[in-house]
């Protein structure tokens, strides 16, 4: 049986295009650590000290650079995933809290700026701030869409979203959000926008090409992480307050379960279609989870406060 | 003169924040010799914690039976929460900081969650949990304001209140 199962993920794995392993690179906010943690092997390949508080994580395309931001002291890491070295410190000020990544001829940090309500655009190999865009108050999230060539920033304290232009400083639009806008998702093939809302416990998804609100659904307690499987069959939400995640049938947005995990939860991440990882603020550990079985695998220890904000798996 | 207000516009700007990106966690938990049903008792009724918490000065409460407003003995102000989640079944509530009061708990926002857990040979344990956030979420708080002087208020808070349950039930067994 248990052969079985080895085989079929390892097929599973290798349908969705993976060549090496998936390598989850994850902050633990309180000990100033981030953990780099090889989820295949199950194994912890790193433990690195960082600069004080790390919340945000953005990973490069090729899978070996991670950016952490610090908000508490203005700055974002980079780290050599491989070598499970910081390699660089961006000072860039203020409260970087969300992180999102663009790559072209250049890679592009794009992060929200707490305090200041802004969009911070950092060049990474010069390590310098190149850009910086008004959007609402107490931005949280941020994705960007290649395709459309756009910016979705989750305003929290002005419950909207701010849709701004990827190659110039300009605002398409702005749309209206529930109470507490935090994490943002775009479907894996760009049609639909997700966004959670805190305090009114809501999930919209809006159509992207045109922006209209699509489907509104209520959650579970303080949904504070969206994810969509790579096959788009399944989303999958933390509920905080519930200490529990809810998974929801895509696109049509039924309830299918809810899973209990560790201690206030907050993001989550997918390993194939079938399993998420999750990490648990309180409780200072993260959930294995498998969602066909609706059951928690397995709980691995972390460190204090461990907590990433955005995408921290590598491909 | 000009330049002065601006300053201070600044300034008072920066207290104002409502939540930070960076929280802070509390876990307190005391046992206590009686059943858990009987702390349950004392604890119930999300309106009444003027009845067994020693810091509560006076209730004010809203008509909604899940929100509560109260003074703290010795502090100017109230603060009102509002019930999250509630479970007579599993003795446990959640609740949040609906309207924030940095003059009386220097905090912008918390979650607390207080839960009853039966033990063996008629003893239990209540546990209270908060995520909060220090009421200046800036980069640069003032000591009053900063991480340090939320933990110890909310601590103050949570271990007064454990203390008197147990004081209370004990006592009266």
């Amino acid at each position: 049986m248990m052969r079985v199962v080895l085989l079929a993920s390892i097929v599973t794995f290798c349908c969705i295009g993976m060549s090496y392993a998936q390598i989850a690179v994850i902050p633990n906010q309180t000990d100033n650590t981030v953990s780099i943690y090889d989820v295949k092997k199950n194994k912890q390949l790193a433990l690195l000290d960082v600069p004080k508080s790390p919340v945000g994580v953005a990973i490069s395309r090729d899978g070996e650079f991670a950016y952490i931001t610090h908000p508490e002291v203005g700055l974002i890491t980079e780290i050599d995933i491989k070598r499970g070295e910081v390699v660089k410190e961006i000072d860039i000020g203020g409260q970087p809290f969300g992180i999102a990544i663009h790559e072209d001829w250049r890679r592009l940090l794009f992060i929200t700026d707490w305090t200041r309500d802004a969009l911070v655009i950092v060049d990474t190999e010069r390590g310098l701030v190149i850009d910086l865009m008004a959007v609402g108050k107490s931005p949280a999230g941020v994705v960007i869409d290649e395709n459309k060539k756009r910016i979705y920033v989750a305003n929290r304290e002005d419950n909207s979203i701010s849709v701004l232009d990827l190659e110039t400083p300009r605002q398409h639009g702005l749309l209206q959000t529930g109470q507490g806008p935090y994490a943002l998702t775009l479907s894996p093939d760009g049609k639909k926008l997700f966004v959670a809302s805190v305090q009114d416990d809501m999930l919209i998804a809006y159509d992207t090409d045109t922006l209209e609100v699509d489907k509104k659904i209520k959650t579970g307690g303080s949904p504070y992480a969206i994810v969509i499987s790579p096959n788009m069959k399944k989303i999958v939400i933390s509920n905080q307050r519930e200490d529990s995640i809810s998974v929801f049938a895509y696109p049509e947005l039924l309830d299918e379960r809810r899973i209990n995990v560790g201690k206030l939860p907050e993001a989550i991440s997918f390993i194939g279609n079938e399993k998420v990882l999750v990490t648990n603020w309180f409780s200072n550990d993260w959930s294995i989870v498998d969602l066909s079985l609706g059951e928690e695998l397995q709980r691995i220890p972390a460190g204090e406060g461990t907590r990433a904000f955005g995408s921290f798996m590598t491909e | 003169m000009k330049r002065v207000f601006i300053f201070l516009l600044v300034v008072v700007c920066q207290t104002v924040f409502a939540h930070g990106p960076t929280p802070q966690k509390l876990e307190q938990s005391i046992s206590i010799e009686v059943k858990a049903e009987e702390i349950w008792e004392v604890i119930k009724d999300f309106q009444a914690i003027a009845n067994w918490h020693p810091m509560i000065n006076k209730m004010n409460n809203n008509e909604s039976s899940s929100e509560r407003t109260y003074s703290l003995k010795g502090k100017e102000g109230e603060l009102t929460e509002s019930l999250d989640e509630y479970s007579e079944q599993d003795l446990f509530y959640s609740y949040r900081l609906l309207q924030e009061n940095i003059d009386v708990i220097p905090v912008s926002f918390h979650s607390t969650k207080i839960e009853v857990v039966a033990m063996e040979n008629n003893t239990s344990k209540v546990n209270w949990e908060v995520r909060f956030y220090r009421a200046d979420t800036g980069n640069f708080p003032p000591e009053h304001l900063s991480d340090e002087a939320a933990v110890m208020a909310m601590e103050e808070f949570a271990s007064s209140g454990l203390q008197a349950l147990k004081s209370m039930l004990e006592k009266s067994k």
